[in-house]
C-alpha cells in the first residue's frame, strides 16, 4: 500500500447531489431523442449505393456481400433504429402489399383483411384485455387502410406519426405475445424461462428488438407472409439469408418481405421484380 | 383512438365506473396528464386507517413510456425520496434502464400496463419494501435492523395523514371491504370483462 493517502475527489457526492433515476431517465431519453430526431421512421425509397456508402473504406467482406445483394435487392428504405425496427418494417411492407393497386381484388388481399381483423380475437383469447388493446387494434386496422375514422391519421399518416406508429408497432407485439402464448409448447423450448416470463420481458415492452423466436411467432400470429432476412455479417462466402414462413399456411402462395439485418437492426429491402411504389 | 389524452380518459372513465378498492382517483385542475390519488391505507397493515394522496404524472407518449407517482407529503418509506416523494418502483421503470439493481426486467413499465396494475404494485411495496436498493437509506436501515422503530414511525405518519380523510369518504376497517365490495360490482355489471388469466398476471405482478 503507498504511504501517502489516495487524492481526495474535490466533489464527494452527497446524497443530495445525486440525480434522481428520472433525472438520469429523462437525460438518457433526451440523449436519444436528439440522436433519432432528423431519421425518419420509414425512410424514401433509396439505391444500394447508399448503403454501400456507409462501408466505404470498411471491411471488404461488407462491400463484397452488398455488392452480391444489389444484383438481386437493388432498392432499400431504411427504418429508424430505435430498437422497434423489426415490427415496424414488418408493419410498413405489409400495409404496402396491402396498400397496393395490384393486390387489391387477389384472393390474398381478402385473407389478409380477415386475417388483420381477427388479431383483436387473437389477443383477447390470449388474456389480453379489450379495453386495453383496442386502441392500438384500431390505430394497427386503419394504419393497413382497413378502418378508417374521422380525424384520426390513417395508412402512411400512421408511420409518419410517432404516437400512431408506436401503437401499431405495440400491436404487432402483441400479437407476437399473443401467439407465444397459444402455442407455447412449441416455442418453450427456445424462450430459456417460462413464455408468460418470456412476453412479459422480451416483447411486449417498446424498443426491444425482436430476435428468432419472436420473428418465428410473429409469421404465425399473422400467417400472410414468408420473412427472408439477408445477413450482412462478417462470416466468409456470401451473403445468407434466414427463412421464415408461417407452419399452417401454404407459403408459396404468400408474398415475401425482404429485410436487411445487420447486428441489432433492420432494413427493408425490395427485389428486382417487386412492384415498388412510391 | 390514437392519442395519450384519449387513452387516459377512458382509463379514467373505466376507474370511475369500476373503482379499486382502497383508491380514489381524479383529475387535477382538468388535466388528463395529472391525476390527484387518494390512497386508503390497508386495514390489518401498519397503514390502517391512513389516507395519503398522491400526484400521478402521465408523459405525453403514455402508454408507451411510464407515469410518476409522489406522495403530496413527507412519506417515510424505503422506496420513496425524502427530496420530492417520488416513489421508486420498478413497473414505473421502462426496460433497458436500470436504475434499480438485481430487480427483475419482467416486473418493468411496458405499454400493457394501467394505472390500474401501478396503484396494486404500489399498495403491495408500502407494506413489503423493496430494501435492496433504497431511495430512502434511512428508512431502509431503519426497516431492516429496529422494526419497532420503523413501525411507531410509520403510526405517527398514518396519524397525521388523516387530516387528509376527504368529509365525504368512510374510510374501511375491515379487509373485507377492500374485497367483496370489487367482486359484488363486477357481477352486477354484465359489460365487465373479466378473464382470469389476467387476473392471475395481475396477482403474480403484485406478489413480486
Amino acid at each position: 500500500m503507498a504511504s501517502s493517502d489516495p487524492p481526495r475527489d474535490p466533489h464527494p457526492p452527497t446524497t443530495d447531489e445525486r440525480p434522481t433515476d428520472q433525472q438520469i431517465l429523462d437525460y438518457e431519453n433526451s440523449l436519444r431523442a436528439e440522436l433519432l430526431a432528423d431519421a425518419p421512421f420509414v425512410s424514401e425509397l433509396a439505391g444500394l449505393e447508399e448503403l454501400e456508402k456507409e462501408y466505404e473504406g470498411g471491411a471488404e467482406i461488407f462491400r463484397k456481400k452488398l455488392q452480391e445483394l444489389k444484383k438481386d435487392y437493388p432498392i432499400y428504405r431504411s427504418i429508424r433504429k430505435d430498437g422497434n425496427c423489426f415490427y415496424r418494417a414488418f408493419g410498413w411492407r405489409l400495409a404496402e402489399l396491402l396498400w397496393s393497386p395490384s393486390s387489391a381484388s387477389s384472393f390474398w388481399h381478402d385473407t389478409a383483411k380477415a386475417v388483420l381483423i381477427s388479431t383483436r380475437e387473437l389477443l383477447t383469447s390470449s388474456g389480453y384485455e379489450q379495453v386495453m388493446i383496442e386502441d392500438f387494434y384500431d390505430t394497427f386496422l386503419a394504419a393497413m387502410k382497413l378502418r378508417e375514422a374521422p380525424g384520426e391519421p390513417t395508412g402512411l399518416e400512421v408511420f409518419q406519426s410517432e404516437y400512431a406508429s408506436s401503437t401499431t408497432i405495440c400491436h404487432l407485439r402483441l400479437c407476437t405475445g399473443a401467439e407465444l402464448k397459444r402455442s407455447r409448447d412449441l416455442y418453450e423450448g427456445f424462450a430459456e424461462m417460462p413464455i408468460d416470463e418470456f412476453v412479459i420481458k422480451s416483447v411486449e415492452p417498446m424498443a426491444l428488438e425482436a430476435d428468432n423466436l419472436q420473428i418465428s411467432a410473429l409469421v404465425n400470429a399473422i400467417p400472410l407472409v414468408n420473412i427472408r432476412i439477408a445477413n450482412l455479417d462478417t462470416t466468409p462466402g456470401s451473403i445468407n439469408f434466414h427463412e421464415f414462413s408461417p407452419m399452417d399456411a401454404d407459403a408459396k402462395t404468400l408474398p415475401v418481405i425482404t429485410l436487411l439485418f445487420r447486428p441489432g437492426h433492420y432494413d427493408v429491402l425490395y427485389g428486382k421484380n417487386e412492384n415498388v411504389e412510391k | 383512438m390514437g392519442s395519450a389524452a384519449q387513452t387516459l380518459q377512458r382509463q379514467l372513465k373505466e376507474l370511475t365506473k369500476n373503482p379499486i378498492p382502497g383508491f380514489r382517483v381524479s383529475l387535477k385542475d382538468d388535466n388528463v396528464f395529472e391525476w390527484e390519488v387518494g390512497i386508503i391505507g390497508p386495514p390489518q397493515t401498519i397503514y390502517e386507517g391512513g389516507y395519503f394522496t398522491a400526484t400521478m404524472k402521465f408523459p405525453n407518449d403514455y402508454p408507451f413510456n411510464p407515469p410518476t407517482f409522489a406522495f403530496s407529503d413527507d412519506f417515510f418509506h424505503p422506496n420513496v425520496y425524502p427530496s420530492d416523494h417520488r416513489i421508486c418502483i420498478s413497473i414505473l421503470h421502462p426496460p433497458g434502464d436500470d436504475p434499480m439493481s438485481g430487480e427483475k426486467a419482467e416486473e418493468r413499465w411496458n405499454p400493457t400496463q394501467s394505472v390500474e396494475s401501478v396503484l396494486i404494485s404500489i399498495i403491495s411495496l408500502l407494506s413489503d419494501p423493496n430494501c435492496s436498493s433504497p431511495a430512502n437509506v434511512d428508512a431502509g436501515v431503519l426497516y431492516r435492523k429496529d422494526r419497532a422503530k420503523y413501525d411507531a414511525k410509520i403510526k405517527e405518519q398514518v396519524e397525521k395523514s388523516k387530516k387528509n380523510i376527504p368529509a365525504d369518504l368512510k374510510i374501511p376497517t375491515k379487509t373485507e371491504d377492500f374485497v367483496l365490495k370489487r367482486i359484488q360490482e363486477e357481477e352486477q355489471d354484465d359489460d365487465f370483462w373479466y378473464d382470469d388469466e389476467a387476473d392471475d398476471i395481475i396477482r403474480s405482478r403484485k406478489r413480486r
